[in-house]
């Protein structure tokens, strides 16, 4: 689960239409707004490519329409186009100088790109006018996060919710943080906090089960992640992070044959994840059905070539099929990705 | 989407059934129940028994990485009476690592007998010198008396029974070197001469001038996680039989591979005639170093599944036992480590490789919240089936701060269930079992000879503890004590088969530890038994007819 969705946020935020500014431009607003629907539709429907180009084409459309701009870039963030993000923003801001959206659509561009020194230096002009702007904080205390600060990103988030007690996604982040640095109490803490800001929040749900996993309690642990399955199938058919950690529960609680139903259902879900092919092949092995255990590690290995888990596993599977010269090459790419990146993903 | 991607479909449409009862129940399953087993019972006896050591470490503010280490424990009969005795290690003062008060020593128990133990250190001259880590027993210069090699913090020594009951400092003499930390050590016969070999296990690159500062900077200060310290190679000495050593570690390949070593033990996993050296690592992986019978090791801890549980990651390996544990006659391999790190066990399969089995045996379960460090195979209800003990804590003193696990831990007792499963017996082991404390070295042995194998565990900070096994006596047993002729005195590296099960003559078990004892068997409800045993130097030999419940003296042939 990333800090990195501060994007989704920022395009909720938006204003659905910048009033229409005079100027000298050809603007053909019906044709705009309709472009503009369809790109709307197809973000929606996470066409991302196909939202780009509608945008593009309102913009193009109604030169005078500025606000598009931010939704342009908020779909090249969208699809990894960081750069055309960045562009798209700053000619945002050279039509609104003023805008304090489109400095923030800036930074958060930036910050997507890992610029970290320009996202911070967009978020403090905001800051300076705006010392209470929530977007601003939030991006403020992530830029802090990863450069390092912790401390200082704790205090961030910190302050912002003593300024917004009830912004659910601070409250969120802040768990996360002190999740991932072993505080696991205040975590928690955090994820009641979002529980009681928005009961159906499948993501505090989730999280709130891997911190009683961490605490070693499995049973309140199993109901966050089924409870968070339960929001998910009715809120966020895409949501599969909650399978996925169930599955792992389940594993470490030697239940293979339910962790792979869980893995199956992430899997499913997200057929691009390997961390979701790799519980599944995990289960498999530990169900003794190795053939099946390679073809899922092998997905999950092709998926993300770097995630060394999942490559020592189809090694270990290899050599119990007696593949011996697969799992040779197998324990050699896992020495080298296990040498350059070792890393934990929960 | 090609054949993998619609079996992968086909498969997780298969598995929606099964979620629905994932989501329709709440409860997770915990490991199945196995089938009942011979009680497992232990009663702490050290302080009616004399053994009042306390384990000193000397804690710091500065939370210096050695403090969380010490200290190995040894069992071996120094004096030669029959019965087996007690040493410690002890810490010292830091920084500057010398052994500046009384409390600080060293400490040799001579076994009196009956369960009593007196203090001989001083007349036995092993207070020692300098940070004391482990301990390793063997008569290395096969004279009948068994010698002791202590590691330490830039200070290892070795000290020669001199078989009046005192020992001299023969280190220097020896050629051993006393420059890294070396935490643990193990006596053997790699290249089968006769003569005892010495492997010292080495943790990593460690100052007094340290002052790496870890932990929370507003909250309480933590030890430092060995990724912060650069790792050491381990040393193999080869005894040239003139009581002097030669450092090896370089022509034989040792030395070539840089670890955090925290435990040593041997075995021949391949079966090929030649003992093998595993050595557990903190946070890197272990290794397997096969010996290729030429005098060259090839280490193969990857290849052989041994370096890494099967998700791959690292683990704070600790201490460690190389011993069959299914009675397919294979030497397995099982290890104790920190809390959310299972105690990895890994079955052999006899093709060469292992099998990653911690969950099949459901000690993977049984084992997940807990954090060990001396981990041995050992059979306490004498049903012919080992069981595991591991010394019980957690290596932080304020890991409380940082993490839902606790620091101090009882030891645990997992029960073999017969079918290659464990059970946790720990909590009908008795009552004074389950008080939690700072365990760390353990040793194995027979102490009052009633044919139960009792165990000696130190204590950071607290009195030792010597649990006597009171384990109801409804089953036979046999102690095969060996005297090699060709092969070393002491047999290290002898494997001995009654019936299906099979054992190895090693002291090198737990977390630097050393346990020089005879070679243990229950044997249930037999009242004789064939003993086979396959010694070091080849030579096999076969004793049919032996009545159980003996400690049995066998020598061995002089001829194959």
């Amino acid at each position: 689960m990333t800090l990195l969705s501060i994007s989704a946020f920022l395009s909720l935020l938006l204003p659905p239409l910048f009033p229409q500014s005079p100027g000298a431009h050809a603007c053909d607003s019906i044709a705009s707004q309709a472009l503009r629907q369809n790109g709307q539709r197809t973000f929606e429907n996470k066409q991302f490519a196909v939202a780009a180009q509608n945008f593009q084409q309102a913009f193009d459309a109604c030169p005078d329409e500025h606000s598009i701009l931010l939704q342009l870039s908020e779909v090249h963030l969208r699809l990894k186009q960081f750069e055309e993000a960045i562009q798209v923003a700053r000619h945002f801001l050279d039509l609104e100088p003023a805008s304090t959206t489109g400095e923030l659509a800036l930074a958060n561009a930036y910050f997507m790109a890992q610029r970290l020194t320009e996202a911070q230096r967009e978020t403090f002009t905001v800051l300076k006018t705006d010392p209470a702007n929530p977007l601003a904080l939030k991006l403020k205390g992530n830029i802090e996060y990863f450069s390092g600060h912790l401390d200082l990103a704790l205090g961030t988030f910190i302050a912002l919710l003593d300024k917004h007690p009830n912004d659910e996604e601070g409250a969120y982040m802040l768990g996360r943080i002190y999740y991932q640095e072993g505080r696991i109490e205040q975590a928690s803490g955090q994820f009641q906090r979002v529980l009681r800001i928005n009961p159906r929040s499948y993501r505090a749900f989730d999280n709130l089960g891997l911190c009683y996993e961490s605490l070693g309690d499995s049973e309140m642990a199993t109901r966050s992640f089924l409870t968070a399955i339960k929001l998910v199938e009715s809120d966020a058919p895409e949501y599969d992070w909650a399978y996925a950690n169930l599955a792992n529960l389940l594993l470490e609680e030697g239940n293979a044959q339910k962790a792979f139903a869980a893995a199956s259902q992430a899997a499913d879900r997200n057929p691009y994840s390997a961390r979701n092919f790799y519980l599944g092949g995990k289960a498999l092995a530990a169900l003794g059905k190795n053939d099946l255990s390679a073809n899922w590690l092998e997905r999950s290995v092709a998926l993300d070539p770097k995630y060394p888990e999942p490559l020592y596993l189809l090694a270990r599977v290899y050599t119990q099929l007696g593949q011996l010269e697969k799992a040779q090459a197998t324990l050699e790419k896992f020495r080298v990705v296990k040498a350059a990146a070792p890393r934990e993903r929960k | 989407m090609g054949r993998v991607g619609t079996a992968i479909v086909l498969l997780a449409a298969c598995a929606l059934s099964a979620l629905v009862a994932v989501v329709g129940s709440a409860q997770v399953q915990h490991a199945p129940t196995s089938a009942p087993v011979s009680p497992i019972r232990f009663r702490n006896v050290a302080t009616e028994s004399g053994i009042d050591f306390v384990l000193e470490n000397s804690a710091t503010p500065e939370k210096q990485l050695i403090e969380t280490m010490p200290g190995g424990v040894v069992a071996f009969d120094y004096d030669g009476d029959g019965l087996i005795d007690i040493f410690f290690t002890n810490g010292a003062s830091v920084p500057s690592l010398e052994k500046s008060q009384p409390k600080f020593r060293n400490r040799l128990y001579k076994n009196m007998g009956g369960m009593r133990f007196k203090d001989v250190t001083a007349e036995a001259g092993l207070a020692g010198i300098g940070y004391s880590m482990g301990a390793t027993a063997a008569d290395y210069d096969n004279d009948g008396h068994i010698d002791l090699f202590v590691t330490g913090v830039n200070s290892n020594h070795l000290y020669r029974n001199l078989g009046n009951g005192t020992f001299a400092d023969v280190t220097q003499k020896a050629g051993i070197h006393s420059d890294v930390w070396s935490v643990a050590a193990g006596w053997f016969d790699y290249d089968k001469d006769g003569r005892l070999d010495l492997f010292v296990v080495n943790y990593l690159k460690w100052s007094p001038d340290n002052t790496l500062f870890c932990g929370d900077p507003n909250g309480p200060r933590a030890y430092c996680h060995p990724r912060f310290f650069a790792g050491l190679p381990n040393t193999l000495y080869h005894n040239r039989g003139d009581g002097t050593f030669e450092d090896v570690s370089i022509r034989t390949g040792i030395a070539s591979h840089i670890g955090k070593g925290m435990s040593v033990a041997f075995a021949d996993y391949d079966q090929d005639g030649f003992p093998d050296v595993f050595v557990t690592n903190d946070k890197v992986p272990n290794f397997l170093f096969h010996n290729l019978g030429n005098g060259k090791f090839e280490e193969v801890g990857l290849e052989t599944g041994v370096a890494l549980p099967d998700h791959g990651k690292d683990i704070s390996a600790m201490g460690t036992d190389f011993r069959d544990y299914d009675n397919d006659g294979l030497p397995d391999i099982v290890m104790a480590a920190l809390a959310g790190e299972t105690f990895p066990l890994f079955h052999n399969e006899g093709k060469g490789w292992f099998r990653d089995a911690t969950y099949h045996s459901h000690l993977g379960v049984l084992t997940n919240k807990r954090s060990g460090w001396s981990a041995a195979f050992v059979d306490f209800n004498n049903d012919g089936w080992k069981d595991l003990f591991v010394s019980g804590s957690h290596v932080n003193d304020t890991v409380e701060a940082f993490e839902a696990t606790p620091y101090r831990l009882p030891n645990a007792v997992f029960a073999n269930s017969r079918n290659g499963t464990f059970q946790d017996s720990s909590s009908a082991a008795g009552a004074d079992f389950q008080m939690p404390g700072v365990h760390r070295g353990a040793a194995f042995a027979d102490f009052n000879n009633d044919g139960k194998i009792d165990v000696v565990v130190s204590q950071i900070g607290g009195q030792a503890e010597l649990w006597e096994n009171t384990s109801p006596a409804d089953n036979t047993w046999i102690d095969v004590k060996l005297s090699g002729l060709t092969s070393n005195r002491d047999g290290l590296g002898a494997h001995v088969r009654i019936g299906s099960q099979s054992n190895d003559m090693t002291s090198a078990v737990g977390y630097a530890s050393s346990s020089l004892a005879p070679v243990h068997f229950g044997t249930g409800s037999l009242r004789q038994v064939d003993i086979e045993i396959h010694w070091p130097s080849g030579i096999r030999q076969t004793l049919r007819g032996v009545p159980t419940n003996q400690v049995v003296p066998i020598s061995e042939p002089s001829e194959k």
